[in-house]
């Protein structure tokens, strides 16, 4: 696989997260367990009360050290079920609380969405993606969403189009822009690499 | 400089003691510019020799065909004031700046706390009007020193019906920032405009409550105060100049011929930020605009608000 180098703008960085101590409550929402990303955000104690909201079992060895500070963790089967109660959590929720995620881009920006849509603002909200770099892909031609795509050409589950997954992504749709790749010399489709392991 | 226009005084009606509003179309053949909630005018005068740079935020509603300012008579006033109160009339031209917004109204948000206190309540009034025309979920607090003080108190009322509170100092009431920060849903935004004291109280009962920066929004604006004189060099222009006490840095250097980029001239926008080469005495920090960082540094100062204690600052412009 080559590195990428080039970035264009709207391309998301994800730094690692970090406990904002300005906060007054902190909602951790974490998609894929992966230990070494948790350890870095554990490092330092959480400086207000913690929830934690996660897709998985909260027995995961890497959570024992919530456990053992009696952080409240509710344990979602789905990803749909879980976005489902985060959205119920931040309605409810008051000005002071700081919204983690941590896994897969294509949950990452669910978290966003869900936090944009009761008025968030992005010094609310730190997303890090973590355990895969598998892209959430949106098809220009026919509007299908796509999750986890690992190769830089894939073929749409709406219109069967051979579409190039670009950089450009785009945060209202939380997906990167997939375009056809044999438009202009149909049938001409370059080798499929994995790029986003 | 932001760009200048000539306006015509229509009407001068008193609101309450020492508080005026004055009315400006445009002079015959021409129109004023809209303009959006939040935005301010600098109003120019030179008075007994001296330039003056007054900013007044547009209390009126952006639809109208005029622009309306209230003032209130500075105690203390260098000039600026006490000539819109006494000298000025109904039918009179001034040289003011085209509207600046340098206090916008964020749409995003789930919920809205309007803070005004004193004459602070003009820009609250333009963001209420507002608010209220889109039908956004807003309420409104306005403190003033007594009953008499409570300008467009009426207009608010209506504006807000069930959550306009008010707070007269005469009776001893003060809004309760932190029970009012304590509790508010997510996405929810606060506008203060008054007096410092009340302007920090309420930024730092958000910031206690854990509310980020970007949902707190504050304007003041700050006149140039007098202090000790002093020279200051213009390294690129090669000039020097004397910085008389009663006069501010950036007067000085507009007078001096040089035209350093401002907007506001109240240490609020951030637009003259000048590049300090030395300075052999004490820096005066008096802008909202430079971090404290930065204001420690002695590598930047504001010239519109800032001066230093004597001495000599050299600049490089």
């Amino acid at each position: 696989m080559s590195a990428y180098t080039y970035r264009v703008r709207s391309q998301p960085d994800y730094p690692i997260l970090k406990w904002d101590a300005s906060g007054a409550r902190h909602l951790l929402v974490i998609l894929d367990l992966d230990t070494t990303s948790i350890a870095d955000l554990c490092d330092s104690a959480c400086p207000g009360p913690l929830e934690i909201l996660l897709r998985g079992e909260a027995t995961h060895p890497a959570l024992v050290r919530f456990s053992k500070e009696n952080v409240l963790i509710h344990s979602f089967a789905s990803m749909d079920s879980l976005i489902a109660a985060l959205e119920n959590a931040l309605d409810q929720a008051t000005m002071g609380l700081r919204l983690y995620a941590l896994g897969h881009e294509d949950g990452l920006w669910k978290c966003n969405k869900a936090g944009q849509k009761v008025g968030m603002s992005r010094d609310e909200i730190q997303l890090a993606q973590a355990s895969t770099t598998g892209r959430p892909v949106y098809c220009v031609h026919c509007g299908q969403h796509m999750n986890l795509i690992h190769t830089n050409i894939t073929l749409c589950a709406g219109c069967k189009r051979h579409l190039l997954v670009r950089d450009h992504f785009s945060r209202l749709l939380g997906a990167y822009m997939g375009f056809q790749i044999d438009a202009e010399c149909p049938g001409f489709i370059p080798a499929v690499e994995e790029v986003f392991p | 400089m932001s760009a200048m226009r000539n306006v015509v005084v229509s009407r001068i009606q008193s609101l309450a003691p020492g508080i005026k509003e004055f009315t400006f179309i445009a002079p015959p053949g021409e129109e004023l510019s809209r303009f959006s909630a939040g935005s301010h005018i600098v109003i120019h005068s030179v008075l007994k020799g001296k330039p003056h740079h007054n900013p007044y935020s547009l209390l009126g509603s952006p639809d109208d065909p005029y622009w309306r300012i209230a003032v209130r008579r500075q105690e203390v006033s260098r000039g600026g004031t006490a000539y819109m109160h006494e000298a000025l009339k109904e039918g009179d031209t001034l040289r003011v700046s085209e509207p600046i917004n340098l206090f916008p109204l964020v749409r995003l948000g789930r919920k809205y706390i309007l803070v005004a206190g004193g004459i602070g309540v003009t820009p609250i009034l333009s963001h209420a009007r507002e608010m209220s025309r889109l039908k956004m979920d807003f309420e409104v607090h306005y403190a003033v020193r007594s009953p008499e003080y409570l300008v467009f108190g009426d207009e608010l009322r209506t504006l807000s019906p069930g959550r306009f509170y008010t707070y007269l100092d005469s009776a001893q009431e003060r809004p309760d920032f932190k029970q009012l920060f304590g509790n508010q849903p997510l996405g929810t935004h606060t506008y203060v405009c008054g007096p410092t004291g009340m302007i920090d109280a309420c930024l730092n009962a958000g910031r206690a409550a854990g509310w980020p920066e970007s949902h707190l929004h504050s304007e003041k604006f700050l006149a140039a105060e007098h202090g000790e004189e002093f020279t200051v060099v213009a390294a690129q222009s090669n000039v020097t100049i004397t910085v008389a006490s009663d006069t501010s840095l950036l007067d000085a250097l507009e007078e001096a011929g040089l035209n350093p980029p401002c907007l506001c001239r109240g240490g609020a926008c951030g637009q003259c930020e000048a590049e300090v080469v030395s300075c052999d005495s004490e820096f005066v920090h008096r802008d909202i605009f430079l971090t404290d960082a930065e204001k420690s540094s002695r590598k930047k100062i504001m010239p519109c608000v800032s001066r230093v204690k004597g001495g000599t600052l050299i600049l490089n412009i």
